[in-house]
């Protein structure tokens, strides 16, 4: 699997639905498992709402170091390990001119 | 003591009806004892429907793919489950089987869910142009199996037995009746008009089908005023109580809310992505009067 890097832009598999909970929390519901879905919240909620197949993850690590005034190598370090994390669970997928959910 | 193989087949035995399958189990208790049963049978008649114990090529494999081959044909199957039971009770005698032995669980018969999918398609087809849209026909399909889903919990509501509800558990998707909503329905049918009740959980079951994780109390206000012509003066006890129906209709099994969904997507051609599909405001497009009329409808079907 490529390693990630700040310059990739990534897509959200078509195939799932995220929903917002009252709490803020967010659900990543994946279809046809039993009860396959998993909660985000805080710092990685706001790097996968932004996930949107147009920016790259620097922009991403920007925008939220920005936002929620925080260290901006902190958040490139943790957009990273995410990012990283949503790949292996095939739920983002870099995007480059052969694209698997096309 | 519970019921007895031979009391179930007496039952099914001592009650006809002109319209009744004498093969199908309780087919014709329940077109003389429940009016939702019976409704939805006369309808489906009127709509040169027939009932036929000749099978699509693969419908006993995976029946939720034949939906379009359904309609196309105008032909519900079914299968005989009564001989079957009845040549077990013969072989048994003078032994009377307990209803509830394991070794008696045979398939059910889904001709009363096919026969809610045809009305339904029935009426949804005049609303919806010919040229949908992935979303306006994700949209339909999800309003029809939230009707669907209404009727068999109106279809419960109705029943005044406990051979019924067996009878109506061997002639659905149904396959327990300790649901949750049923007691709650029963109540709010006592106090409430049951046409806007009924549009109340279509409207809940269309919530779960859209995958809706709670009911929020700005919901439970869009539900209500999309339902009921008099709610100004709603009391709070009969609001938790809606409240508590719409959420329980949010625990319909959770693998049926995505992978029936996900299956049917790619059957009909479906290509946007799914959240997309999903984020659809179908509260807010019901806020619109003119778009209440197929709500009230689908009502008519169930509630003559």
């Amino acid at each position: 699997m490529a390693t990630s890097t700040l310059k990739n832009v990534y897509q959200k598999n078509p195939y799932l639905v995220t929903r917002k909970k009252q709490d803020g929390t967010l659900r990543i519901i994946t279809f046809g498992q039993a009860e396959a879905h998993f909660e985000l919240e805080g710092g990685v909620a706001e790097i996968w709402n932004r996930i949107d197949g147009k920016k790259p993850l620097a922009d991403i690590c920007h925008e939220i170091s920005q936002d929620f005034k925080l260290n901006p190598v902190q958040v490139k370090k943790e957009t990273l390990k995410f990012v990283k994390q949503l790949n292996e669970l095939n739920f983002i997928h870099p995007k480059t001119s052969c694209d698997k959910w096309d | 003591m519970g019921l007895t193989l031979t009391e179930v087949l007496k039952v099914h035995d001592s009650q006809s009806h002109p319209n009744a399958l004498a093969d199908n189990l309780g087919d014709g208790y329940l077109l003389k004892n429940n009016a939702i049963y019976r409704n939805i049978r006369n309808l489906t008649l009127k709509l040169n429907f027939k009932f036929s114990k000749k099978r699509f090529k693969h419908y006993d494999v995976h029946p939720q793919s034949h939906l379009e081959d359904i309609l196309k044909e105008k032909t519900i199957p079914y299968l005989d489950n009564v001989t079957p039971l009845k040549k077990i009770q013969h072989k048994c005698s003078p032994r009377d089987i307990p209803w509830a032995h394991q070794g008696l669980d045979l398939r059910s018969n889904f001709l009363f869910h096919e026969a809610c999918h045809a009305v339904a398609d029935s009426v949804t087809k005049k609303h919806f142009p010919n040229s949908q849209t992935d979303i306006q026909k994700v949209f339909r399909g999800f309003l029809e199996e939230s009707y669907v889903n209404a009727v068999k919990d109106f279809l419960l509501a109705y029943s005044d037995s406990k051979i019924q509800d067996e009878f109506i558990l061997r002639n659905s998707y149904i396959t327990d009746k300790s649901s949750y909503q049923i007691p709650v329905l029963k109540n709010l049918l006592k106090t409430l008009d049951q046409y806007e009740v009924f549009i109340f959980l279509t409207l809940s079951f269309l919530c779960s089908n859209y995958l809706f994780l709670e009911i929020t109390d700005d919901q439970l206000t869009q539900l209500i005023d999309i339902s009921f012509s008099k709610k100004s003066n709603m009391r709070p006890q009969i609001k938790r109580s809606l409240k508590a129906m719409a959420e329980s209709t949010l625990d319909l099994y959770w693998v049926f809310r995505t992978s029936t969904p996900d299956i049917y997507f790619h059957l009909i051609g479906i290509k946007t992505p799914y959240q997309e599909l999903y984020d659809f405001d179908f509260l807010n497009y019901f806020k619109d009067p003119k778009h209440q009329v197929i709500l009230r409808e689908l009502a008519n079907t169930v509630l003559k």
